[in-house]
């Protein structure tokens, strides 16, 4: 499964972990897979929750919960994993990640999203791309290839 | 038509290989004159075929190298180094020329390459301008001379039937091929043309005898009127050995004995001189198109001559790479159906499960030794290296191979090209000392570079060794201090201390040369090998020599492996490391001090990979302990159960995933779960 990220769309794709909306550039977003099984790799970090066999590569999934600062949570019939394209250390990547449940994909002009506020209290804004609103709700859009950044493989290193 | 470029853009890379492979023989021995042919002929192919194809500019610039070639094979002037280095360097050039749009600078380029051959040209021969001029009629005659040795004249009779023409047959095509083959000299015979009012444009009256010289079998002049079959009488004589098309005394005599209808026997060694002379003073009345056509082909052909392998094709190492993913998926389905099969019990199912298992292993087995080349397909590139370098660095170097044929995936053997030269680059830039130096050591003026490579169990293991000044341990301990690598206090052996050098960040030439100073150091060297799932090492003793010792395995996808339970998921052990396997007891296992297990009366270290890889659950009661080695520790690894042997099909783990190390990636099993593939050299470098 080749992986590929399209750039210069503003459309914007949900989902939610815990009470919050998050959203990430439709761009990133290749698959919705329903939840299954992983294999475990030892000594990873809690937040990473296994490998699963993808279309025959091997796919390092996820948890979005645990990744994003939520307390663990048994999975509902809502639960799957969203396989996004990140880019690491320049090559696109695909990667896993568990999210309660998918939402809708809405279009947000460049204006409609406000920079992350500097005082969030949760978690780390640098994360954090920007801010729009949806439904008078809050949605975050997500800076993914932060997130997966090498910082956060070298977390992978610490724990071993 | 694209396709055809592209072909010709790998053969002319392949040329350019060989081209390098005969000059570094030259290099050895100026007086190598069937190097000097070889790399003629290959400049005429590239030269005819570059036209051909429209590589225009690469057919220019080749003209003139071989204009230069010319006067080597000639014995006009002998060749020197000189001529050897500027011709690799106009290769290199060449390599840039291989396009079909060139831009002004490409121009630039050619033009320039061309005035430099010119110049060299004018320097060897004063008159050179006269005997470009005569280029055209030198090559005819030299190339006459040089390959009559292993021709031979053939008498051909073509009696076309009347009615060839019904199947398509166009008899002068087939005169054109036999041309094709060698020199000619035809003669047409209009015997049974009958009068004009009776001509019938759909029958055919002409009939042809003609002298071949050639190169090639005899069979091979049968299979031209292969496809005439009974449409037309053909006879085949040998006439004589070597090229007689020129020496009438012996055709005429051939035809006066064929008249007569006595036995005519061949002349099995020809008179060279006579042969020469005849050639040059016959030489005009030859008419020049048939010559031209003889001699372009003659240049297309000659390639494949000094290594005729007919039984060997050539395939898109794409396709090999695109079979070998094929073989793994069928793998992988294949261990699917034998967990259908285990769960159905059905006995015809389970025979044909059985019958597949084994055909994929046959299968994989042949994929693999599919894409196993030799070593030798990049020694040229080092002969290169060193050539370049030993120039540059004014060192004499002189470099010994062994064991080259030894062969390694494709695909290894890529990734192994630039370690290897960077290896080599250290070792005559630090290595070797300067002539003068090596002098006062009183040791041989010509330093010598070793690269010996063997197969040692599923690893093949390459060694490059220098016989230079040496590791100096001291120097690099107090470098890797400066270096914040190790501290004072660090107790190390010497042998560790050496092996610093791998470190990132560590360098120890004190100035930067042009030749190994370029930011990369040996520690990419050492990621590229691990990278491959190998090893290096450094050996090396003062003023004696360094070695570097390389351990790749033989293949990177697809291994034979045990596959073990170890709580709730599955691992597998690659077969290749592993020794023994044994039923343990808890009991046995409990170790106040050490992590240590008796078996067999040895003591040896393991790693509980339940007690490792999962804390929550407690051990069971028995437990199962396979031995692994490497590098003659014995290290072992503690599984619940061991389920059954594995083809394991490696898929990597992935950018994210890297700095689990000591897993080379995942298998899919049957069930379309994933297992880890334990790397047990890793495991037993940092648990033991």
């Amino acid at each position: 499964m080749a992986a590929e990220i399209i750039y210069g769309l503003n459309s914007y794709f949900t989902f939610r972990i815990g009470s919050e909306l998050f959203a990430v550039n439709i761009g990133n977003v290749t698959k919705i897979l329903v939840l299954q099984d992983t294999t475990k790799v030892p000594n990873s970090p809690r937040y990473f929750k296994g490998i699963i066999n993808h279309f025959g590569s091997v796919l390092p999934v996820f948890d979005g919960r645990l990744k994003f600062g939520f307390p663990e949570a048994k999975p509902t019939k809502n639960t799957c994993i969203l396989v996004m394209v990140v880019e690491i250390e320049g090559h696109p990547v695909n990667t896993g990640v568990i999210v309660d449940s998918v939402e809708k994909v809405l279009i947000f002009e460049p204006e409609q999203i406000k920079p992350a506020p500097t005082i969030g209290k949760g978690f780390n804004n640098e994360y954090i791309f920007g801010i729009a609103t949806f439904q008078s709700e809050f949605v975050i859009i997500l800076n993914i290839d932060k997130i997966f950044s090498e910082e956060e493989i070298n977390l992978i290193i610490a724990v071993e | 038509m694209i396709l055809f470029q592209e072909r010709f853009k790998e053969e002319v890379k392949e040329y350019f290989e060989r081209l390098e492979t005969g000059l570094l023989l030259l290099e050895q021995d100026t007086e190598n004159f069937q190097a000097i042919d070889e790399i003629f002929r290959i400049m005429h192919s590239m030269k005819g075929s570059g036209g051909m194809f429209g590589f225009d500019l690469l057919s220019d610039v080749t003209h003139d190298l071989e204009s230069l070639y010319d006067i080597f094979r000639t014995k006009k002037m002998p060749i020197n180094s000189e001529v050897i280095s500027f011709t690799l360097n106009a290769i290199d050039g060449l390599h840039h020329l291989l396009i079909q749009e060139p831009t002004e600078e490409h121009h630039l380029m050619a033009q320039k390459m061309k005035a430099e051959t010119q110049l060299l040209i004018g320097k060897l021969i004063p008159s050179a301008e006269k005997m470009n001029e005569n280029d055209r009629q030198d090559n005819r005659t030299t190339d006459l001379k040089v390959t009559t040795d292993n021709q031979t004249t053939y008498f051909i009779s073509f009696k076309p039937d009347e009615n060839i023409f019904e199947n398509g047959t166009n008899p002068l095509y087939l005169i054109d091929e036999l041309n094709a083959l060698g020199e000619c000299n035809i003669q047409t015979f209009f015997d049974f043309l009958p009068e004009l009012s009776k001509i019938n444009p759909a029958k055919c009256y002409t009939s042809w005898e003609m002298f071949v010289a050639t190169a090639e079998e005899l069979d091979t002049l049968h299979d031209v009127f292969i496809f005439v079959g009974e449409k037309a009488r053909i006879e085949i004589e040998k006439v004589s050995a070597g090229n007689m098309i020129h020496n009438e005394s012996i055709l005429a005599g051939f035809l006066n004995s064929r008249l007569n209808k006595e036995t005519w026997t061949a002349t099995e060694q020809p008179t060279v001189e006579e042969n020469i002379e005849d050639e040059i003073s016959t030489n005009e009345e030859i008419p020049e198109s048939s010559i031209e056509i003889n001699q372009a082909v003659k240049g297309l052909k000659i390639n494949s001559l000094p290594t005729a392998t007919v039984d060997s094709i050539r395939v898109d190492s794409q396709k090999i790479d695109q079979y070998m993913n094929l073989v793994s998926e069928l793998i992988t389905a294949q261990s699917r159906l034998e967990l259908v099969s285990s769960e159905i019990h059905h006995s015809d199912l389970e025979i044909v499960t059985e019958t597949l298992d084994k055909i994929g292993r046959q299968l994989r087995e042949n994929a693999f030794e599919m894409s196993l080349i030799p070593l030798q397909s990049i020694a040229v590139r080092f002969k290169r290296l060193i050539h370049d370098l030993s120039k540059t660095l004014e060192k004499k170097v002189e470099l010994v191979t062994e064991g080259l044929e030894t062969e390694l995936d494709k695909n290894i053997i890529e990734k192994l090209v630039e370690p290897l030269l960077h290896i080599i680059r250290n070792s005559l830039d630090h290595g070797i000392e300067s002539t003068a130096e090596r002098i006062a050591k009183s040791k041989n003026a010509v330093g010598t570079i070793t690269i010996k490579a063997s197969t040692v169990g599923s690893y093949v293991q390459i060694e490059i060794s220098d016989d230079g000044a040496g590791l100096n341990p001291k120097k690099i301990r107090d470098k890797a201090i400066s270096k914040g690598l190790i501290s004072e206090q660090d107790i190390l052996t010497e042998n560790e201390i050496i092996n610093l050098v791998f470190e990132p960040g560590f360098s120890t030439s004190e100035l930067v040369t042009d030749v190994s100073g370029r930011g990369v150091g040996l520690d990419v060297v050492r990621r590229k090998v691990q990278e491959m799932r190998g090893t290096i090492k450094i050996t090396s003793e003062s003023d004696r020599f360094t070695m570097f010792i390389l351990k790749l395995p033989l293949s990177l996808s697809i291994i034979d492996g045990l596959l073990t339970r170890v709580g709730g998921y599955y691992y597998v052990i690659p077969s290749s490391g592993i020794k023994k396997i044994y039923d343990v007891n808890q009991q046995l296992l409990k170790n106040e001090f050490r992590q240590v297990v008796e078996l067999e009366g040895n003591q040896i270290p393991y790693m509980n990979m339940h007690q490792e890889f999962e804390q929550e659950s407690d051990l069971p009661e028995n437990q199962i302990v396979v031995t692994v080695s490497f590098d003659n520790q014995v290290f072992g690894l503690v599984v619940d159960e061991v389920i059954r042997e594995y083809q394991a099909v490696i898929k990597p783990l992935g950018k994210l995933l890297n700095a689990q190390d000591i897993f080379s990636g995942a298998s899919i099993l049957g069930n379309g779960q994933l297992a880890l593939v334990l790397d047990t050299n890793k495991i037993i470098q940092k648990y033991s």
